[in-house]
């Protein structure tokens, strides 16, 4: 293990320049209204396709990591939440941007961010390793287990409740089916299209879920942020300097605030399907409740705290996402969907082998964080100035050259014009799912990890020799199966309980 | 009614495949991998289907009441976003004959006006802008074959 953890060191040194450069990038698209973390690894997977494996991971995660700090920049400036998870700092952000103390905002959102990321590298990098040693001892009965776990996670914890949930996520399953079957050869819901025969391209599902469903739900509510009087975009001239320090000094004298939200975020980031907003809302949540009495009275209104509580949950979270997908093979969130598209295309061993026969790779990207995070405070400081103007490009503008990118996305690998229309057609699906509370990580979980599911169960199967039973009969199996029973069963109970005494 | 999309998108996925295996030429043992994962997935569609038709906030109920709408209700937005994915699903079928650089453009061009962005020399910028970057970074850099289409011989 020290081996690979010092190679992985090494090889990480080797590609740094991508970091800042990750980085910069994700600053600049999560500034953008209409361009999130995910969309933009989607529609910027076939660079990352065409570089080396630990090139395009490093970019991967620093392109996220910038994202989700670049997010609050908007939110701060023109309270425009590019995404859910910023929808916090737009609530504390804004208003102090408003008594003319936005560069301290900013300040405390790059401060708090740059802990965020460096306590989530930190934690992935101890909790990684040591996951991914007990996840070796899981055979494939306990990797379809497994599966079957994140996608039920994720169907309990999606917007639209677990029918929605798990609908999306078998969907997902039975799509991965299509194609040549892998054991008898034959082919499997292709409808005679020769196209299929190797399946459905994942990327250019990936990029039509993700990215092109979002450019047709702006085309649908045409937010603009032309719109916006003068007076709701706030002067660039209150970010200075001077106020930034003074953000970052706000930071350093609350290091429980920071501590907490980051082991929340951590914890959050590694449960398939909460991502950054339910890390950002309940960390934001524990601060309210663990502030004092006056203190407490500043939420909303432009709390320091709260602000702190929402960036560093944010940025720890992307450690703690780092950490099912390099172990289990298990992503988090869409844009962890993305690396382990990435992962499946450059030929790494997805799942608890990545530490042992990609370890290097596997530490590269964990070392990359830590760059990272130095990047996220320098460039995040000189970039505030220019996100504040890039925040201020029209969606009018943005959406059509996306749409565009997205039907590369989807050609650029394959080289095959069928994967546009593939494209295309899971934009629309995507768009429809996204407007009546459909997870799209669930379909895309399923779809990604469906070949490793039936691969998992038929191994499984042979195992038990022919059995199902196996399945239930090896003990890490079934504490998976409690785990997934618990899942499944006690929210619903407790909300019932919950409801009944507030009757 | 676009609330019926996804679940009989799934149930007709989850139904084709059912089928297919059933009276397909090969019946293996693998068919019931597909059944196993067809049976939630029809299970989950027709009771999200039922919930939706009849449910607490189903589209009979809700057309019973006093404010109730036209079930199609084609509004502007609809309107728009029907022509922007009409320009997309265009653009991908002209692709081969008139090649990314026309394609591309005039979708993009298609997608301002859209969107209410009608500034000639801007629009005329960002067109050209976006078709070099893509030439540069995706055709030229990446190796991207796009298809040239009526260009190609001067290309």
């Amino acid at each position: 293990m020290p081996d690979a953890l010092f190679e992985g060191f090494t090889l990480m040194l080797g590609q740094v320049w991508l970091v800042p450069i990750g980085v910069l990038i994700g600053i600049c698209v999560g500034a953008m209204p209409g361009l999130s973390s995910s969309n933009s690894l989607a529609i910027l997977l076939p660079v990352m396709i065409a570089m080396q494996p630990e090139q395009g991971l490093i970019l991967g995660v620093s392109i996220y990591a910038g994202a989700e700090m670049g997010n609050s920049f908007p939110a701060i400036t023109l309270r425009i939440p590019g995404t859910a998870a910023s929808a916090v700092t737009a609530i504390e952000g804004y208003p102090l941007m408003k008594e003319g103390r936005g560069a301290m905002a900013l300040g405390i959102c790059i401060f708090a961010s740059t802990v965020g990321a460096l306590f989530g590298g930190l934690a992935s990098l101890v909790a990684a390793p040591l996951i991914g040693r007990v996840a070796l001892q899981f055979s494939p009965v306990e990797i379809t287990v497994v599966i079957l776990f994140g996608i039920a996670v994720i169907a309990m914890i999606s917007a639209g409740g677990l029918r929605k949930g798990l609908m999306a996520g078998f969907l997902g399953l039975l799509l991965a089916t299509v194609g040549t079957d892998p054991i008898y050869g034959q082919f499997r819901g292709t409808m005679g299209v020769v196209d299929l025969y190797d399946g459905i391209t994942v990327i250019a599902v990936l990029v039509g879920l993700l990215g092109f469903s979002e450019a047709i739900g702006y085309v649908e509510s045409l937010y603009d942020t032309d719109a916006r009087t003068e007076e709701e975009n706030g002067s660039a001239a209150v970010l200075d300097i001077r106020g930034m320090l003074e953000g970052f000094r706000e930071v350093i004298s609350r290091p429980v605030e920071w501590i907490r939200s980051s082991v929340i975020g951590v914890i959050l980031g590694a449960v398939p399907g909460a991502g950054a907003s339910v890390a950002a809302f309940i960390s934001y949540q524990q601060a309210m409740t663990f502030a004092s009495e006056d203190r407490r009275k500043l939420f909303g209104k432009g709390s320091p705290e709260g602000l702190i509580a929402a960036d560093a949950a944010n940025n720890a979270m992307v450690g703690g996402s780092l950490v099912p997908l390099l172990t289990l093979g298990i992503p988090g969130s869409a844009s962890m969907a993305v690396l382990l598209v990435l992962m499946g295309y450059h030929g790494l061993s997805v799942g608890p082998t990545l530490f042992v026969r990609d370890g290097q790779i596997a530490y590269a990207v964990l070392w990359s964080q830590f760059v990272g995070a130095f990047f996220i405070l320098t460039l995040g400081t000189l970039m505030a100035y220019v996100a504040y103007y890039a925040g201020q490009i029209r969606v009018s503008i943005i959406v059509p050259i996306i749409s565009v990118f997205c039907m590369i996305g989807g050609f650029a690998k394959t080289g095959a014009l069928f994967d546009i229309g593939v494209m295309i057609f899971f934009g629309i699906l995507g768009y429809f799912m996204k407007k009546h509370k459909y997870p799209t990580v669930a379909l895309l979980l399923g779809l990604i990890l469906g070949g490793l599911f039936e691969a998992g169960f038929f191994r499984g199967l042979l195992m038990g020799f022919n059995s199902p039973l196996i399945f239930f009969q090896r003990p890490i199996a079934i504490i998976l199966w409690v785990l997934l029973f618990l899942t499944l069963t006690v929210p619903p109970l407790m909300r019932r309980v919950r409801r009944r005494k507030a009757a | 009614m676009s609330r019926f999309v996804f679940p009989i998108f799934a149930l007709f996925v989850s139904l084709y495949l059912v089928l297919e295996q059933y009276f397909g030429s090969y019946r293996a043992s693998g068919s019931y991998y597909v059944y196993g994962l067809a049976a939630p997935v029809i299970l989950f569609a027709l009771t999200q289907l039922v919930e939706d038709v009849v449910g607490k906030d189903g589209v009979l109920r809700r057309d019973r009441g006093e404010d109730a709408g036209p079930m199609w209700d084609w509004n502007a937005d609809h309107t728009r976003v029907a022509i922007f994915l009409a320009a997309a699903i265009l653009c991908f079928l002209a692709l081969p004959y008139l090649g990314y650089h026309l394609s591309f453009g005039l979708f993009l061009v298609t997608g301002f006006w859209l969107l209410n962005y009608r500034k000639p020399l801007t629009i005329g910028l960002l067109v050209i802008g976006t078709v070099l970057l893509i030439q540069f970074a995706f055709v030229q850099w990446l190796g991207t074959n796009l298809p040239k289409g009526l260009l190609k011989p001067w290309l």
